[in-house]
């Protein structure tokens, strides 16, 4: 928890529920887990104070407590608060995007009111909603593709309480032997203890999770909004998104197929490999889509015209030549297509797509999807942290050459394909004058990218007997950057809110449901501009913040 | 003079050091090749035509080899015939290990190192032992144990005579290196291709970076003489005419005419572009360059490149940050908000000398 990630929890508490539950959130970020006095001692806010501001955010989940202390004991949630207030809008669209016109307007309205509670349980939210037939239906969906999910009284507590308490009983269960030693018993215990965490992890991941066993919504249990589904789902428009500016718009589409075919068995974005074959991708892949349209094949017809002038072909030979390897087995599939190909409707639409499949496996430095198997027409499966891997390391080198330039983006390629290094190899690979890369190494050096070695060639550690190595540690320098990300973020808030208030007039006046002159008007309007530039900015951030911190 | 030096380098170069020669005859100084030969009795005549014609130039003979050349096993009777040779510089002695060993002289360089002073004729044979490494002035001061002065006006007068030559080390860009007039420096001297006057010609490198770009863009993506696996029988929708502008076409994964080393090589060779011998090698670090630039793609475990979508021959690098084809997403949010690259980012806070609410860099940013 970095001083920016605090500043913009904070800063977001404060303009969406105000100043007093953002100074409790603040006081709770700074201190840690503090019981009611002592929040109220470092807070300068009465108990009873708090004690009202307590409530809603521990409705919210902003705020779990502990049931294992006593007097109860008091902890942010910072991922919770980030992706309930920062995702929000994304949330929205999503689920707008996914229902029907008519249903829509009920599951919006149950997602916004989860959004806004934290928590509901469904038989009292159903009593208040004016079309309960609509409401129910909507629930059913939205539990059933996951993006709700049941909630247990225990998880208001904090995780880390709760596994400790895991273990606590572990090791209680666990008998103490005179042949046993202390740490070995520990071990075991934290051993047993992972194993039960892992079922109560995923314990909400059952699809009849929320629903009797008639099949119908238990209205008794309560719901709230399931924020891991959510950026797995985030996560699979970055990969498309990918897919598409590196290999093209209808392969990205076969490659959104592919994932929302994943989607119902993915629940959290560090859960890996699913399986999943052509036959499964084909069965419900979109019909308008134009696969075969997208793929090049060898004209014969035209090669076969043009051999004939001697000119053109001299020409073109020496450029084409083939490896001898693969040489055979292409122009076997090439024939294959040429058989079918006089009409349109060439190779059948299974081996277009598998074409369209093997091309998103065709990468090594994108692996967009891995062929396992050949079982149901071709297994497939996406390694999701190697392929988010890929795809970090290209959007930090796309952050350093941005900044810093195109000669330091490719030093730091260099630097991380080889591991340690020393400038003048450094110098050599980049073919560059090695007087010319100093300056950019230690600029790079600087920002958190590179780290410098020093071993010493003699024990006297004499600077000019000592090598001195480049290294760069991914981890490390992508934290950072989900930093710099977060303050950016945070100003761009920070100036939202002081948009706003610089207009108070303004504000009251439509509060009031006054009428505006036409200077106001304009002045509305340039507000809304003005946010709108500043939202889209803190979207479009919050995506580099799922890649650089949430999808490890 | 080709060189002279990896003949006998294998037994170690200290070993090889060259003898000095011993000082010609006053009378000698001015003769012309002819006089040499006239100055030889008929043995020792064809002792020196043999060692000439048949070995190649440099050969190093041993004591074993000149005997049977000669056709005379008694060392005391070969012996004079060959200190004749080295009167006249027509035969180099030198040492390799513990045996002496002979060396021809051609007739014009022989010519050309009599009418050396001594110490000209000294400095001379460490520059020339030196082969197409160059030797630096220093070595040579302490090898021939000349005073600075001394070797300064040697080299002077050798280098106006054009015997020598100062080179230019890219391992040693301070030092003064001298070599045989004649000689092409080696790779380790000059730096390879990448260089020029050894400096690293970084246009030269980058205007060949772009050109072996586009040859490799050019195999990457389907010509003329590609086809659409399937014509679409479908009517395009209208409101797609945007997407239509990069509508996608790609070679399938089974494609395997993508450029390799050996054809960029190729291409590089036959396209006139250069006068450079360039080796393979050479082409895989332009190749590896583009690689870390984002520009281009090894598939097939590295056996073949191809194209990075949207990438351009533009030197620097590329990611396709800009690229935004089929109407993807600009990428970089971080740098296109002021505060992601601003250098005042670290005092900015509420109230502090800069800030978000007082900033006018966001000013500006808000009003474009
Ligand atoms: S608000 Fe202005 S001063 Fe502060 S970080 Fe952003 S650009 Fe820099």
């Amino acid at each position: 928890m970095s001083q920016f990630d605090a500043e913009l929890l904070v800063l977001l508490v404060r303009d969406f529920y105000g100043s007093l539950a953002s100074t409790v959130i603040d006081t709770l970020l700074k201190e840690g887990r503090l019981s009611l006095s002592l929040l109220a001692r470092y807070s300068s806010l009465s108990t009873a104070t708090i004690q009202r501001v307590l409530v809603p955010l521990l409705q919210l989940r902003f705020v779990r407590h502990s049931v294992f202390d006593s007097p109860t004991t008091y902890v942010v949630s910072p991922e919770h608060i980030y992706s309930s207030i920062v995702r929000a809008g994304q949330i929205i669209a999503y689920v707008d995007d996914i229902f029907s016109e008519e249903e829509s307007s009920a599951a919006l309205q149950v997602i916004k009111n989860l959004l806004l509670y934290g928590h509901i349980r469904i038989s009292d939210y159903l009593s208040a909603a004016p079309n309960p037939a609509a409401s129910t239906s909507a629930i059913a969906t939205l539990l059933r593709r996951k993006l709700l999910t049941t909630l247990t009284t225990e998880e208001f507590a904090p995780e880390s309480d709760r596994v400790r308490a895991l273990i606590n009983e572990k090791l209680a269960s666990i008998p103490r032997k005179a042949t046993v030693s202390e740490s070995k018993r520990a071990q075991a215990a934290e051993l047993e203890a992972q194993e039960a965490w892992h079922r109560i992890a995923t314990r909400h991941d059952s699809l009849s999770d929320g629903f009797l066993s008639s099949g119908e919504v238990d209205t008794s249990v309560v719901v709230t909004v399931n924020h891991e589904k959510f950026a797995v789902l985030a996560r699979s428009r970055v990969l498309v998104d990918f897919a598409k500016r590196r290999i093209g718009a209808v392969t990205a589409a076969v490659y959104k197929h592919v994932l929302e075919t994943m989607e119902p068995r993915l629940f959290r974005s560090d859960e890996s490999r699913i399986t999943i074959s052509s036959l499964e991708i084909l069965k419900n892949l979109d019909e308008d889509l134009d696969l075969g349209h997208a793929l090049a094949i060898t004209s014969r017809r035209r090669k076969r015209d043009s051999s004939g002038s001697d000119s053109e072909s001299s020409q073109q030979r020496p450029h084409k030549r083939r490896r001898k390897e693969n040489d055979s087995s292409s122009s076997e599939s090439e024939s294959d297509y040429e058989m079918n190909g006089n009409n349109s409707k060439s190779a059948s639409q299974m081996e277009v797509l598998n074409m369209h499949l093997a091309l998103l496996c065709s990468s090594p430095s994108l692996p967009f999807l891995k062929r396992v198997g050949s079982k149901g027409g071709g297994e497939y499966t996406i390694d999701f942290s190697a392929l988010m891997n890929s795809i970090r390391a290209l959007e930090y080198d796309k952050l350093i050459a941005k900044r810093q330039g195109a000669v330091a983006c490719r030093l730091l390629r260099i630097i991380r394909d080889k591991g340690r290094i020393d400038e003048k190899q450094i110098a050599q690979a980049a073919l560059l004058p090695a007087k010319e890369i100093r300056a950019h190494l230690t600029a790079l050096h600087e920002c958190g990218g590179l780290d410098l070695q020093e071993v010493p060639r003699g024990a006297d550690r004499a600077p000019s007997r000592t090598y001195y190595l480049w290294h760069h540690r991914p981890a490390a320098a992508h934290a950072l950057m989900a930093q710099q990300v977060i303050r950016a973020m945070t100003r761009c808030y920070a100036r939202v809110i002081d948009e706003r208030a610089r207009r108070p007039g303004v504000f009251a006046k439509i509060a009031r449901e006054a009428a505006l002159s036409a200077a106001e008007v304009e002045e509305v309007r340039k507000l809304r501009d003005v946010e709108e530039k500043l939202v889209v900015q803190i979207t479009r951030l919050d995506r580099l913040v799922l890649v650089f911190r949430d999808c490890l | 003079m080709p060189p002279v030096k990896s003949s006998y380098k294998a037994s170690g170069s200290s070993a090889a050091e060259p003898y000095t020669l011993p000082s010609p005859p006053a009378s000698s100084a001015s003769s012309s090749a002819s006089t040499h030969m006239e100055g030889l009795n008929k043995a020792a005549q064809s002792l020196y035509t043999k060692m000439i014609t048949s070995n190649e130039d440099g050969h190093v003979y041993t004591q074993a080899e000149l005997s049977e050349l000669a056709g005379i096993s008694d060392a005391m009777k070969l012996m004079p015939l060959i200190q004749e040779h080295m009167n006249l510089g027509l035969v180099k002695m030198l040492r390799q290990g513990d045996d002496l060993c002979f060396q021809a002289v051609k007739k014009e360089e022989a010519e050309k190192i009599q009418a050396m002073s001594k110490d000209e004729a000294m400095v001379y044979s460490y520059i020339e032992s030196s082969g197409t490494e160059g030797i630096w002035t220093k070595t040579i001061k302490a090898k021939t144990n000349l005073h600075q002065s001394v070797v300064q006006r040697c080299l002077k007068s050798l280098e106006g005579k054009r015997y020598i030559k100062n080179i230019k080390s890219v391992k040693y860009p301070t030092r003064k290196i001298y070599m045989l007039y004649n000689l092409q420096p080696s790779i380790d001297v000059t730096g390879g291709p990448w260089f020029t006057d050894s400096e690293l010609d970084t246009e030269f490198i980058s205007s060949l970076l772009s050109i072996v770009f586009r040859f490799v863009a050019s195999e990457s993506f389907p010509g003329d003489d590609h086809r659409r696996l399937s014509v679409s029988s479908k009517p395009r929708k209208r409101n797609s005419s945007k997407a239509t502008q990069h509508e996608q076409l790609s070679f399938p994964a089974s494609y395997s005419k993508y450029p390799t080393v050996s054809s960029i090589h190729e291409f590089v060779r036959n396209s006139g572009i250069t006068t450079v011998d360039l080796a393979p090698a050479d082409i895989k670090s332009l190749i590896d360059v583009l690689v870390y630039d984002g520009k281009i793609e090894p598939i097939d475990e590295g056996m073949a490149y191809r194209a990075i979508p949207g990438a351009t021959p533009e030197c620097g690098a590329d990611l396709g940050a800009d690229a935004e084809i089929g109407g993807g997403v600009v990428w970089d949010a971080l740098t296109e908000v002021p505060c992601g690259p601003c250098l005042v980012s670290d005092l900015c806070r509420a109230g502090g000398p800069v800030s978000a609410e007082e900033c006018i860099y966001l000013d500006e940013w808000l009003i474009q």
